[in-house]
């Protein structure tokens, strides 16, 4: 099964168990998690059910396309089920079952993993999901989400695409993965991955992005004053990405590090207060509408 | 005859109760403090309920808590209730009759006034109405005993997983419960109970109907589970041997991850795979820590203990694919390796000393600085004991040069990657690098004692010592501390670290002055308050982890107190002090030194300071406690600064018999000011004698032929 079609794979599962098949979100962002279809609507009384993929950039991991297992851009599939339904471990190792994976001939664990970010004030208990030894999904019931007990449990699926393409296809390097018939990964990535390390390690220009974050925290202030939650947030996900390229470039302080963690934190929190306010407004357009299991 | 039959009749008709939560994945803490409190409280609980009930047992497998309990009686125990009436003389007239207030009581309880019982109470006697009511079926009482037993489960993290508010360790799916072949009708966590189990997650699909209690564990092993974790670790232990013998080593089988190994896997197999030669260059610690503590896979050792190539995989399932299992598992340890590998390459490039300036970006915690000085405070640390311990030139050398490269090791990829390695990595690195291998074996010490294993040298000691004094002074310093049962800050622990390396090491010192003068090297701008309250709180730390190590190695608490509180500023001296205590009170003498002391003790006033005139000395008695006194003090004083309290207590013991005769010939508290002062100095000489090596009166003497001494 090559790299493309386990996304196929993954996309019709879940379209045919019900979720809405949403798209990558257009922002850089740390994980799926960040996407507004997680972010924001796992909050609140709504219902919801969805799945995406997630292009997810971390850019202190970069290697400059070099490790074969280590990237400053990765792929995530992202599977968010509000509320999480009784049998949602079942689903998620039939899910297993219709990339071809029997789990007969596997050994499977589910073992402990408590989730947090920080920057997002959210939480939650779950496990890393681990078949024949390698790490593949991330499954997390979260408790809070922007700082707030959240008031349905959403169930949080993960899936490490990459990781679990080098698995099938028996590949030592990500990059030798075969992404499509006769073309690899690496002839697809690695050239990002050298450029993005280069600049993330080298030559992104520290004082620009300082700037950058301030400028982007007074918008996302401006947007929180103007109740607008989407472009609100879209404005905490670039001081968030900010941050990340600062990390990389060795250009935060030990003390500055938790200060900009902790504004992010705060406009997060803003942001789902307003969403939810605005959501309790328009009288909770998706209670009880969502596609039944 | 008839009695034995009935009683043997009542115990046939007794039922097993199954009592199974069934979860998703328990995270191991969870799933053993459950079975903890589980093991705890069914006990009371049933009592509570007045069930009577035979033996408890309780099990934990990732995916269920099971509370097993035999021998159940099908009926509660009745209820009898005691409503107390009228006083006696009340209630009955004088020929013995009912009073007509003892007629109205019994019928507003509805007895007749016959059944009423008399009891004798503090107020007086009374009579009173026994209420009895009988016991309901166990099958009801166990409905709402059962789900309090498991609402009360406390985890380290729990959460919530529905629309109920109920928070458990993870989701609760489904609970059986049977008494013989009856379900116990109740709800927990929104789930109701049934006669229904699952099995393996894998190996056994759907719900799993039980018929009876008694085929609970059979069913399940029918189903993939081993229910009982003893027989899941001697399979574990058989299977993990008999693979690692296919490629001629034998598995080196963790303790923790054997534990855990048992808890994480319902129906544990074990298959052996393999590395290539070349990881094996890698060193010993590094390969170790991949396969154990990333992989949870046992390394394998051949017959000269060298670490093979090979390691031991378990599964959580049967034979089928095993080849398949193998393969991915070879597979992620070679991609595990190569990383460590790499990582190992990249921090070669450079010695560990030139890292050192890095750790200024390494914070310990937000109120107690970086490492970088922390590193500092250590280098200070180490010349203060260094020469404390009066150790040699070169030694003393060793110790600054351990501490200044304690922490580097931080800053490099492979303890950034595997932070369990820290230290070890140090040691290694500081070897490679040429530093003296004294030097290097300390740093590989430092964080120890872990479990029973402590450093083994000189330099290794010293570095752990003033690593975990630090960590004391610095935390207590910035006003942190310990609270109750946590110690988020790990300063029990740290204090548990120096004491048991200063006594396994005997390393003889003033902690106090060293303490003391740390927190005055490193903590200069302390006012005078602050300063003495961490000092304090450090001495007064390791004094409960010196008690509880004293306790612990079966000296009784009093005489460790006593010991104790003669002083403990030095470790090793007041741990001598108890163990020559502890020995010389199972001789005849001790409770004649014991009674001399606190005769004296008890009769000195309260800062008493005044000298003997031997020439005012009139008694023979008073003469020969003064002879005594002289003739003993040096002795005393000389085994004292050799540190042989045994000798000095055997020394001290020659004063019981003058002291007593003292006390029966003379009348201390004599009217006459010069003769009182005198006797009374006499006694102080002698208290004073006894009291730098342990203060008696914490002694708590009951049953040995005199009152107690527990004052």
């Amino acid at each position: 099964m090559n790299f493309q079609q386990l996304i196929i794979a993954l996309e019709r599962y879940w379209a045919a168990y019900g979720c809405v098949i949403e798209q990558p979100y257009d922002l850089e962002v740390g994980a799926g998690t960040m996407h507004p279809a997680t972010f924001l609507r796992a909050l609140g009384p709504e219902p919801w059910k969805v799945a995406y993929v997630q292009p997810s950039r971390r850019p202190t991991d970069g290697r400059y396309g070099e490790n074969p297992n280590r990237l400053g851009r990765y792929f995530q599939y992202q599977v968010v089920l509000k509320p999480a339904p009784p049998g949602v471990q079942d689903l998620y190792l039939d899910s297993l079952r219709a990339l071809g994976i029997d789990l007969l001939d596997h050994d499977l664990r589910f073992l402990e993993d408590d989730w947090e970010d920080q920057t997002l004030g959210a939480w939650g208990l779950g496990w890393q999901v681990f078949l024949d030894g390698q790490e593949i999904s991330q499954f997390t019931y979260f408790q809070q989400v922007g700082g707030m007990d959240v008031s349905i449990v959403s169930a949080e699926l993960t899936y490490g695409l990459e990781r679990i393409a080098q698995f099938i296809q028996r590949r030592d390097s990500v990059y030798d993965l075969v992404w499509a018939p006769g073309v690899t990964y690496g002839e697809i990535r690695r050239q990002e991955e050298f450029e993005h390390s280069k600049y993330a390690f080298e030559i992104a220009d520290t004082g620009l992005l300082g700037r950058l974050f301030d400028a982007y925290e007074g918008e996302a202030g401006r947007c929180i004053d103007a109740r607008l939650a989407f472009p609100a947030y879209e404005h905490v996900l670039k001081c968030s990405h900010i941050f990340n390229l600062l990390d990389a470039r060795g250009a935060v302080g030990v003390a500055e590090r938790a200060a900009l963690m902790g504004r992010c934190r705060v406009l997060a929190r803003r942001c789902a207060e307003i969403y939810l306010a605005r959501r309790e407004e328009m009288g909770w357009p998706l209670r009880g509408r969502v596609h039944a299991a | 005859m008839p009695r034995k039959t009935a009683a043997a009749g009542q115990r046939s008709r007794r039922l097993r109760l199954v009592f199974e939560i069934g979860v998703e994945e328990l995270p191991v803490a969870a799933a053993w403090a459950g079975a903890h409190q589980l093991r705890e409280g069914a006990g009371p609980a049933l009592s509570a309920a007045r069930i009577p009930a035979g033996a408890i047992a309780v099990y934990s497998t990732p995916r269920r808590l099971v509370l097993i309990v035999e021998d159940v009686a099908p009926k509660q125990e009745d209820l009898v209730r005691e409503v107390r009436g009228p006083a006696s003389r009340v209630a009955f007239t004088a020929d013995g009759g009912p009073t007509q207030a003892a007629e109205g009581f019994a019928r507003a309880q509805g007895v007749s006034p016959s059944q009423l019982v008399r009891r004798t109470t503090p107020q007086g006697e009374y009579v009173y109405a026994l209420q009895r009511s009988p016991g309901a079926s166990t099958i009801k009482a166990l409905s709402d005993t059962l789900p309090a037993l498991a609402s009360g489960l406390v985890f380290p993290k729990a959460m919530r997983w529905g629309p109920e508010s109920v928070r458990f360790a993870r989701p609760v799916r489904w609970v059986l419960a049977l008494l013989g072949r009856d379900i116990v009708p109740l709800e927990f966590a929104g789930v109701r109970s049934g006669r229904t189990t699952s099995g393996h997650r894998v190996l056994s699909a759907g719900p799993v109907p039980v018929a009876d209690a008694r085929a609970f564990e059979g069913t399940l092993k029918k189903h993939w589970v081993l229910l009982d974790p003893e027989l899941r670790r001697r399979r574990i232990i058989a299977a993990a041997t008999r693979v690692a013998r296919r490629a001629g080593g034998r598995p080196i089988l963790d303790a923790g991850l054997l534990e855990e190994s048992v808890q994480l896997l319902e129906w544990p197999e074990a298959l052996v795979g393999t590395f290539a030669e070349e990881f094996l260059a890698l060193p010993r610690e590094v390969l170790i820590t991949v396969m154990q503590h990333h992989q949870k896979y046992f390394a394998v050792e051949g017959a000269a203990g060298q670490l093979l190539p090979a390691f031991v995989a378990l599964r959580n399932g049967g034979t089928r694919g095993l080849h398949t299992v193998r393969e991915g598992n070879e597979w992620v340890l070679r991609a595990r390796l190569a990383d460590a590998r790499f990582f190992f390459q990249e921090d070669r490039k450079r010695s560990l000393e030139s890292r050192i300036p890095e750790l200024a970006g390494l914070v310990v915690h937000e109120k107690l600085g970086t490492m970088e000085e922390k590193t500092k405070r250590l280098i200070l640390l180490a010349g203060r004991l260094g020469s404390v311990l009066r150790l040699d030139q070169r030694q003393a050398a060793y110790l600054p040069r351990a501490a200044l490269l304690s922490k580097a090791d931080l800053v490099t990829h492979i303890v950034r990657e595997l932070p369990e390695l820290q230290g070890i990595m140090g040691g290694i690195y500081a070897r490679l690098d040429g530093e003296p291998p004294p030097v290097a074996e300390a740093l590989g010490e430092q964080y120890l004692p872990r479990g029973s294993d402590l450093p083994r040298s000189e330099i290794g000691a010293g570095l752990a010592v003033i690593d975990k004094l630090d960590t004391l002074l610095s935390a207590l310093a910035a006003g942190l501390a310990v609270s109750g049962s946590q110690d988020p800050y790990g300063l029990r622990r740290a204090a548990h670290g120096v004491v048991a390396i200063v006594l396994d090491r005997h390393m003889q010192f003033n902690l106090r002055e060293l303490a003391a003068r740390a927190l005055d090297d490193s903590y200069r701008p302390l006012d005078p308050e602050a300063r003495a309250a961490a000092l304090e709180g450090v001495m007064d730390l390791l004094r409960q982890r010196l008690r509880a190590a004293l306790i612990d190695a079966g000296i009784s608490y009093d005489t460790v107190d006593a010991a104790l509180e003669a002083g403990c500023n030095d470790l090793e001296d007041a741990a001598v002090r108890a163990r020559a205590l502890w020995t010389f009170r199972h001789r005849p003498e001790f409770l004649r030194l014991y009674t001399a002391f606190d005769r004296a003790r008890r009769i000195l006033p309260p800062r008493f300071d005044g000298r003997v005139r031997p020439e005012a000395l009139e008694e023979p008695a008073e003469q020969r406690l003064l002879r005594s006194l002289e003739e003993v003090r040096p002795r005393v004083l000389e085994a004292q600064t050799r540190g042989r309290y045994d000798e000095t207590l055997t020394y001290l013991a020659a004063l019981a018999e003058p002291v007593d005769q003292f006390f029966t010939d003379v009348l201390v508290m004599a009217d006459d000011e010069t003769a009182r002062t005198n006797r009374l100095a006499l006694l102080a000489g002698v208290v004073g004698l006894v009291r730098p090596i342990a203060d008696l009166s914490r002694v708590v003497v009951v049953g040995e032929g005199k009152a107690s001494g527990n004052s």
